[in-house]
């Protein structure tokens, strides 16, 4: 399969586990505004672990959320890589942080 | 420096949640150019994609913008007119994959429903551009390129189209509100129209 399906299987992976939890909207994808709308909506502080790990992996997968024409890359293998680990990041960092049910305002705490 | 400015804004193809593309060509690394705003492109990259007949460089070639460039000169422009597409099958395989890969999730799940239904908005718009270069008579490159291709153009209803094209916003520019159940549910009912006309373009282009 090409690198460019590969990627959007990472990005899909990521998101699987981001929407997991029971946010008061699901996280749409990993551009820069989408990450923002979920943030916001999420009650998660643009500094927090979780957000900063998005964006972390967003920066690595840019292309594919914002540049979608571009269908060629460089170094595939490390950004595969990086991503992976970050989505591992992702789910622990998640895991700290409890979720009240969706009702009303959305806030967060960390634990 | 070179800043170049392509998309829609140089089609006059602006909506809601459209953006500004922005291509910056570089001599070598670059921090002042964030790659979240630009499409950083070192000069030797963008003329290997020339080279190959890229699709993001026949986009560029037709309809980019130069908006500053330090030396004046209007370097892609200067790379002429890019190699002939060449890559379909390979495109077009990869693009079908996209597009049953989603639906086979969407199928089973639910948690990733705006993104899978942005990627086969995604695949269906890569394929009609590539399928324009393929042709070679006069290459689509907006958002609604599936509509633009003649006796080719996929013919999808106005509610699934918009379903599409807004779960590709939402999951792009974070603009917009989510579909509705039954919004979904609609558009899944025409994904075989959808699968359909990629089958129909790729057998087209196998002959």
């Amino acid at each position: 399969m090409s690198e460019f399906g590969d990627r959007m299987r990472a990005q899909r992976n990521l998101l699987q586990v981001v929407n997991a939890t029971a946010w008061r909207e699901e996280l749409f994808g990993l551009s820069n505004q989408a990450i923002d709308r979920w943030a916001d909506r999420s009650g998660m502080a643009p500094e927090s672990e979780v957000v900063t790990l998005l964006r972390s992996a967003s920066e690595r997968l840019s292309f594919l959320a914002n540049r979608s024409q571009m269908q060629v890359s460089e170094d595939y293998r490390r950004v595969s890589l990086d991503v992976r680990n970050l989505t591992g990041e992702i789910q622990q960092a998640i895991a700290r942080v409890k979720v009240y049910p969706r009702r009303g305002p959305s806030r967060v705490r960390i634990r | 420096m070179h800043i170049y400015v392509y998309g829609s804004v140089c089609r006059g193809d602006v909506a809601p949640g459209s953006d500004v593309d922005l291509l910056a060509v570089v001599d070598g690394p670059d921090s002042r150019f964030d790659p979240a705003v630009y499409s950083v492109y070192p000069h030797r990259q963008l003329a290997q994609l020339w080279a190959e007949g890229n699709p993001f460089a026949w986009h560029l070639a037709v309809e980019s913008q130069l908006v500053f460039a330090d030396d004046g000169v209007d370097v892609v422009r200067e790379l002429e007119e890019p190699a002939p597409y060449t890559n379909w099958q390979t495109d077009s395989e990869k693009f079908y994959q996209l597009f049953v890969e989603a639906a086979e999730v969407l199928s089973v799940r639910r948690d990733t429903m705006v993104f899978e239904l942005a990627t086969v908005f995604l695949a269906v718009r890569n394929l009609a551009i590539c399928h324009s270069l393929r042709v070679g008579d006069s290459p689509v490159f907006s958002r609604r390129a599936f509509e633009r291709l003649g006796p080719d153009s996929l013919s999808l209803d106005f509610r699934t189209c918009k379903v599409l094209e807004d779960a590709r916003i939402l999951s792009t520019r974070g603009f917009g509100t989510g579909p509705t159940e039954a919004d979904v549910a609609h558009a899944l009912a025409h994904l075989s129209d959808v699968d359909r006309w990629m089958c129909s373009l790729i057998a087209k282009g196998a002959r």
